[in-house]
């Protein structure tokens, strides 16, 4: 009996965060808390940066605060810096699950909530029932992004605080510098919804790099340049996306999608035996590919290097 | 639970109507004051749905001060729409089988074949909330045809037959001599709003750019 209460209660929750998702973008675009921008300020000292190629990290949905993000995805970003050319910026400072980029830690009325629960993330190895709340909120952010009523709203907001902080690191817009993302997890969807519109604004090809990514068939795909999906053959949760976004699935062949894999903009590399986060993730530095003596992190950030390199020699 | 000769309560009806025991809803008409829980039935039900569509409000950047109140407006016009569609649908009924049934009767049915939609704010969720309401409305009319034969003892054929005339008639009234009334309807909106309404809000929203 208690237990099928308990259950009534997170459903009930669950019901409530649903219908609660869209509420922030939504009164932001209405201007509840002020006019939202219709113009990217550029920034007063802003100076054109020599950089050959900008990279926009977009974390998975159990980020709450882009300062500082969970281990070891700081490691990870780390080590991709080091392996890209001195000339590349890696932008990692983005929140991607709030249209105004606030993180859950910031101004918020709950952050002392969101605060207690990143911490007891933080300083667990494996993912805590508990802190899995942040998940779930940032989960319904990915659903927004991926309606269709919502997302032109979400996904143009999103692109404009990424344009944003392209400007704050130099990029000129115009100047044709390729830009491509790295989306983990939900933040793979929030790239290519947003991608489409930075690529107006910023007047250059942009392309989406998908870590585990759990993404729709946005209409943004055709208008990227190309997109590469990195799957884990043990990801139970990039696998979501298929199942749950009608429009990846084969049958709808006109979807944006299936469009893009036919032209082959959308391409796939399997990682062997990697899985969606934890232990044997993508960017696990603990778990090793014995014949090659290499940790899956490592594996992980070499194909993104060289799949960045590319990139930028095609562009 | 007896209902014809004791009144009702909103959640006994509710209960009843989930029941889907035709038996037990049909002794509802007789319950004494059903006619006014059908009508707050209805009034709860198109409020619910008008949340779940509230996309609209916050395209057309409606400020938070005047929201519920447009809420409120929209859900009150949208129940005056729905009742005039309901004497369409008796008239039509009435003039074809001229069975001597009540208007009264028809508003019940009506109100009562709304319950569903009393979840219709689930449509505000995100990704599911479209499948969710479009389901929930196509229950909603499929109680309305079943209530109509139940209630004016017509086949499921001609109680289909006079829904699709009744919709064909009042969309044609709509887009003519109905003209000034919807001009007027959206000026209200405006005015409590404090902005005209764009009912496509899609056309207000930001667009891709072309390829």
């Amino acid at each position: 009996m208690e237990l099928l209460v308990l259950i009534e209660i997170a459903v009930l929750w669950l019901i409530i965060m649903a219908f609660m998702a869209p509420l922030e973008s939504l009164s932001w675009y209405a201007g509840w808390f002020g006019d939202p921008p219709d113009v990217i300020p550029r920034p007063e000292d802003f100076e054109p940066s020599t950089a050959e190629h900008f990279v926009v990290y977009l974390t998975g949905i159990s980020g709450a605060d882009p300062h500082n993000l969970l281990p070891p995805e700081p490691e990870f970003i780390e080590r991709l810096r080091a392996a890209l050319p001195e000339d590349t910026v890696v932008i990692d400072d983005i929140f991607p699950y709030s249209v105004n980029n606030q993180s859950l830690t910031g101004q918020r009325v709950f952050a002392w909530l969101w605060r207690r629960l990143y911490k007891i993330q933080m300083n667990t190895k494996h993912i805590s029932p508990v802190a899995f709340l942040i998940n779930i909120r940032n989960l319904f952010q990915v659903a927004v992004s991926a309606d269709n009523r919502y997302a032109p709203i979400y996904n143009q907001s999103m692109a404009s605080f990424i344009c944003g902080h392209l400007l704050r690191y130099g990029y000129l817009p115009g100047s044709n510098v390729p830009i491509t993302f790295i989306g983990y997890s939900g933040g793979g969807q929030i790239s290519v919804g947003a991608a489409p519109f930075v690529s107006a604004e910023m007047k250059t090809r942009v392309s989406v790099i998908s870590l585990g990514g759990v993404m729709s068939a946005a209409p943004g795909l055709d208008h990227i340049e190309r997109m590469v999906h990195i799957y884990g053959t043990r990801d139970k949760v990039q696998d979501l996306g298929v199942y749950f976004f009608a429009g990846r699935w084969r049958v709808f062949a006109s979807s944006s999608w299936n469009r893009a894999r036919r032209s082959g903009r959308i391409q796939a590399i399997g990682m062997p035996g990697m899985t969606h986060t934890g232990k044997n993730s993508y960017m696990d530095p603990d778990a090793y590919y014995e014949k090659r003596h290499i940790s899956y992190q490592e594996r992980t950030v070499g194909i993104v290097a060289m799949l960045l390199r590319r990139i930028r020699a095609a562009h | 639970m007896e209902l014809s000769s004791t009144p009702v309560t909103f959640f006994d009806v509710i209960t009843v109507m989930f029941s889907r025991d035709q038996e037990t809803i049909m002794a509802l008409f007789d319950a004494p004051n059903i006619l006014p829980i059908a009508l707050q039935i209805l009034f709860f039900a198109l409020l619910s749905e008008t949340v779940g569509q509230s996309i609209i409000l916050f395209a057309n950047r409606v400020r938070w001060r005047r929201f519920s109140l447009s809420l409120l407006m929209n859900t009150t016009l949208y129940l005056l729409s729905v009742l005039a569609y309901g004497f369409t649908l008796w008239v039509v009924v009435e003039l074809r089988y001229d069975l001597q049934q009540p208007f009264r009767q028809i508003v019940i049915m009506i109100g009562l074949a709304h319950t569903p939609l009393l979840f219709g704010f689930l449509g505000f969720m995100p990704y599911l909330g479209m499948p969710i309401v479009r389901f929930l409305q196509i229950y909603m009319v499929i109680l309305v045809w079943l209530g109509l034969r139940a209630v004016f003892e017509i086949p499921l054929v001609n109680a289909l037959a006079a829904i699709v005339f009744t919709v064909i008639f009042v969309e044609a009234l709509r887009r003519t001599i109905g003209r000034p009334v919807v001009a007027r309807i959206s000026q209200m909106k405006a005015t409590v709003a404090g902005t005209p309404i764009v009912e496509n809000y899609r056309t207000l929203l930001p667009r891709l750019p072309k390829e």
